[in-house]
């Protein structure tokens, strides 16, 4: 058992600077020389380096030769920080002992940080709070200290001061790690436990597993089982990556590292999963192991429908590196072929659908997010409604998911807090203050109401000032009902959405208004409908197009011209056709953007 | 070889609002030196044209050039290139630039066809357009190239300003028919790009007349202008019989014709260029016996043929049917079958033209058109 390993995270809210102090880490330990160093080595994806958040779970390890003249191994667990994985944080937060929780001395505790800090301390993390950004005017170190002993609980008399874009105080927190963290415990001739907490797919290793190992020894050669998935492989090869990949001899307990295995699914390779020997089992796998299941739903449709069989090939692609979505064929009588996808989260859901676009190079339409309802039919039987359209005339009862929503956010916008939460069927919880001018408010609402534009909205009635965070605490019966759209009198099953009884008459009119603005006049007049099973609520009309002629062709300059009609020609071609109605493909969230 | 020729001429006293053609201020000495880069082009290119049927003098305003300077042009096309006894000889023209003396200059010179921009015979509209002059200016210039002896002038006008009123564009329409120009070219004003006009429409300072009036002022345009005399060929152009723009035509048909100047464009040998726009900068290249062009496409196969399509949809007598015969396989697109049937196209002894409904929407046919042409030969 080796005394002299330590496994870590970093916890911290979007931009509060977890990756520049990774970044610090690597070169400080000279895991990376200067010339290898680019920006945020461990966000690798382009889109998590453009976006500043990091998606997949990654493992580095450090090594570090402390003042105490020993040598050490420092592993960190990179975690995602958005609530649409906290699973995976979960799982990645499992395997290490102690955390960094990093907070900006200019901006101090948001929501997202205390649910992970609370996680952390869960699963009994130590936790070594570092005040980042400490070189900024605004910086006001002090107060953050207060803010997080009132607000999390924890001491902050030995909180270490940084700047990691200054590389100021990375040696302390390097110490501090060495010295609070506790080494792992776990035994190298117990069976081997090994937690998998993230694997993606690499086109020529087939499934690349991370794991922690917490007793036995992992080793190539050796036959494994996955003990949720009950399958076995042969290891190929373990190693560690320092960044780079680097195959070793073994893994023992307490280390982090890769396996590879010969495994062709990552849907194989759950997160959570217990690897162990095939030979000689553990008796139990490892705690906390959950299947995770989509929370998010939106039907994903080629603008060209030629593009179905590449839409479907690319889908296949991605769930190879990523098992938390879903996908299944469906047909819509408005956009033809597609799927409908599942999601751990709207971010989640952008992520996928922008990765489609970038990497596939596939122009999609995307219809309105909706959550899954739970339905009791007329027999009793319970049915599961991922896609508005397909809701049933009748019903016994309908359910949707509600979630525990906890908003940090300055004493001076709570009243609009309140209004936005009443106006989203929001019941308030809890209601506290954690600093002299912060507070925390709790509401339940459903999931539905945060998929409404509620994030932006809460951004903008606290200037940016709110924080936010969420989890699912379950079902809850509500008057529900379908609303549909209707153009010249044809129903538009892809604009059909799912809507609480009260603000049905609200949104069907503000959608109606909304589309008259989005769909461009036409050779011949357009009604818009919303309608209620079957009773019009709201009617709008798109007149006819009268005019769209050039008076003037310029002296000789044809070219000028013809540049002029490929553009309105490519206009044209981004538009969907349905029936003889041309629609641009914003109008398919539009549903989405009403303001109330 | 081409048979038309086009000279450009960038000078403005003043630019305005709607205007964005290239011109700079008109100063002596630049226009000096600009006139013998001219004349230098005109000889680098002199066997390029020949039997010159049609020549146009454009820009800016190209009657701001002195007597010696215009003879100077005029005098270096003929040394250069064979004109035909019977061509078209265009200049355009400023109210302001123009008197009986002036216009007896420009006879002599043998300059054949005056246009002039009168635009409005309203002078607040005129203001709002920003033009130098006013309304009876524009009255004085006709009146004195008639007097001079000019029986083939034009009148531009333009409706949809800001504030005009359908009535205000009824008179303008009646004084310029009382006038009795051989031809008139009346435009929408359609705010471009990077014209002070748009951006004080963007910024909400002035408004632009609705849809619905500036398509009412465009019918009241064709049927007053039709019921006294002239015949509307072309989408924005009317003209008493036989006085249609020769040079113009050229255009639509997709004949060939050689700029000359900055900013001009060319069509020779199926290549479209065009000279760069920057007066200083055309000086000094041609100077050093560059001509400099900005841009060069070559247009064949089926962009030529979506060139004829757009160009020649522009007549009201529409597309030869018989000398496009790809055209034919089109008419027989859903598209067009479409078009047909919404009564924005139609097809009459032999030709296929947009009807006047579909004259306002001429785009939007266009574009439908030749979205079939694409998608019938997937690239």
């Amino acid at each position: 058992m080796e005394k002299n390993i330590r496994n870590f995270s970093i916890i911290a809210h979007i931009d509060h600077g977890k990756s520049t102090l990774a970044d610090r880490l690597l070169e400080f330990t000279g895991a990376l020389s200067d010339r290898e160093m680019s920006e945020q080595v461990l966000d690798s994806m382009d889109l998590e380096k453009e976006r500043g958040i990091t998606i997949k779970a990654h493992a580095v390890r450090l090594k570090y030769a402390a003042d105490d003249g020993k040598d050490y191994i420092l592993n960190l667990i990179d975690t995602p920080g958005h609530v649409d994985f906290s699973y995976e944080v979960s799982r990645s937060l499992a395997s290490c002992e102690g955390s960094l929780l990093v907070v900006d001395a200019t901006q101090g505790v948001e929501a997202q940080t205390l649910a992970n800090t609370y996680l952390a301390v869960e699963h009994d993390h130590e936790i070594i709070p570092v005040i980042n950004k400490i070189d900024l005017p605004g910086a006001e170190p002090e107060r953050v200290k207060e803010q997080i002993e009132e607000a999390i609980g924890i001491d902050c008399s030995e909180a270490i001061p940084a700047s990691a874009k200054e590389g100021i105080g990375t040696k302390e927190i390097l110490e501090a790690i060495v010295k609070k963290i506790p080494s792992p415990s776990g035994h190298n001739d117990s069976p081997l436990k090994a937690l998998i907490f993230d694997s993606w797919f690499d086109n020529y290793q087939g499934v690349i597993v991370l794991v922690r190992v917490f007793d036995g020894i992992i080793k190539s050669g050796m036959r494994i089982r996955l003990m949720s998935a009950n399958k076995d492989y042969e290891i190929s090869k373990v190693g560690v990556f320092t960044p780079k990949m680097q195959d070793v001899d073994q893994l023992a307990s307490g280390e982090v590292g890769y396996v590879i295995a010969g495994i062709k699914n990552v849907s194989d390779t759950k997160i959570g999963d217990t690897i162990t020997d095939a030979n000689k089992p553990a008796d139990r796998p490892l705690a906390g192991y959950k299947e995770i299941k989509p929370m998010v739903f939106c039907g994903l449709y080629p603008v060209e429908t030629h593009q179905y069989e590449d839409l479907k090939t690319s889908l296949e692609k991605l769930r190879l590196n990523d098992s938390s979505f879903s996908f299944e064929p469906e047909t819509s009588t408005a956009l033809g072929f597609g799927f409908r996808c599942g999601f751990l989260g709207l971010l989640h859901m952008e992520i996928i659908k922008e990765r489609l676009e970038r990497e596939f190079a596939l122009s999609l339409i995307s219809t309105a997010p909706t959550v899954i309802y739970r339905l009791t039919g007329m027999g009793g039987k319970e049915i599961y409604v991922d896609n508005p359209s397909s809701l049933p005339e009748r019903f016994l009862k309908i359910e949707e998911p509600f979630v525990k929503v906890a908003i940090f956010v300055p004493q001076t916008y709570v009243g609009q807090i309140f209004e936005l939460c009443q106006e989203k069927r929001g019941v308030q919880k809890d209601f506290s203050y954690i600093s002299k001018d912060r507070m925390l408010i709790v509401y339940e609402l459903p999931l539905n109401e945060i998929l409404w534009d509620f994030y932006d909205r809460l951004k903008s009635v606290t200037r940016g000032y709110a924080s936010m965070d969420y989890e699912f605490i379950g079902y809850k019966e509500s008057d529900l009902v379908k609303l549909d759209i209707l153009l010249n009198g044809e129903p538009v099953d892809a604009l059909s959405l799912i809507v609480h009884k009260d603000n049905a008459y609200y949104k069907g009119r503000q959608i109606a208004e909304k589309l008259r603005g989005i769909i461009p006049r036409q050779l011949f007049e357009i009604a818009i409908q919303a309608a209620i099973g079957g009773k019009v609520i709201a009617r709008e009309s798109v007149k006819a197009l009268r005019k769209n002629v050039l008076a003037k062709c310029y002296g000789g300059d044809i070219t000028r011209k013809r540049k002029l009609l490929e553009k309105q020609k490519e206009g044209k071609k981004k538009m969907k056709q349905i029936g003889k109605i041309e629609i641009p493909q914003e109008a398919f969230l539009s549903v989405l953007q009403v303001k109330e | 070889m081409a048979g038309c020729l086009y000279i450009h001429i960038p000078f403005c006293i003043k630019k305005c609002v709607y205007c964005d053609f290239y011109s700079i201020p008109f100063n002596l000495e630049i226009t000096h030196k600009y006139v013998e880069a001219l004349c230098a082009e005109i000889e680098f290119k002199r066997h390029i044209a020949c039997d010159l049927k049609t020549i146009y003098i454009g820009g800016g305003t190209p009657t701001l050039l002195s007597e010696p300077d215009i003879l100077k042009v005029i005098n270096t096309i003929k040394e250069n290139y064979s004109v035909l006894p019977s061509a078209e000889i265009t200049i355009e023209a400023n109210p302001r630039t123009i008197n009986e003396k002036k216009a007896d200059m420009l006879l002599k010179s043998g300059i054949n066809r005056l246009s002039i921009g009168a635009q409005s015979f309203i002078d607040r509209e005129l203001t709002v357009l920003g033009r130098s002059h006013n309304a009876n200016d524009a009255l004085k210039a006709l009146r004195g190239a008639r007097k001079a002896g000019f029986n083939n002038i034009s009148i531009d006008l333009i409706y949809a300003i800001p504030g005009q009123s359908l009535d205000d564009w009824i008179y303008s329409l009646k004084t310029a028919v009382k006038l009795s120009p051989e031809h008139i070219s009346a435009y929408e004003l359609t705010p471009e790009k990077n014209t002070p006009l748009y951006r004080d429409i963007q910024e909400g300072r002035i408004i632009m007349p609705d849809e619905e009036l500036i398509s009412e002022m465009y019918y009241k345009c064709i049927d007053t202008l039709t019921e006294n005399g002239y015949i509307h060929y072309e989408i924005s152009n009317f003209a008493k019989p036989n006085y249609t723009c020769l040079h113009n035509i050229n255009y639509w048909e997709r004949g060939e014709y050689l700029g000359i100047g900055a900013g001009a464009h060319s069509f020779v040998n199926d290549k479209r260029t065009g000279n760069v726009r920057d007066a200083v900068h055309y000086i000094e290249s041609i100077s050093k016996g560059k001509i400099p062009v900005s841009e060069e496409i070559e247009v064949r196969g089926d962009e030529a043929l979506k060139e004829n399509i757009f160009l020649g949809l522009r007549k009201t007598e529409g597309l030869d049917i018989s000398r496009l015969p790809k055209i034919k396989d089109m008419l027989k697109t859903k598209a067009v079958k479409e078009l047909l049937l919404h009564g924005l196209l139609e097809i009459k002894d032999n030709y296929v033209r947009l009807t006047r409904k579909g004259l306002l929407l001429s785009n939007e046919v266009i574009v439908r058109v030749l979205s079939e042409i694409e998608s019938s030969h997937p690239s």
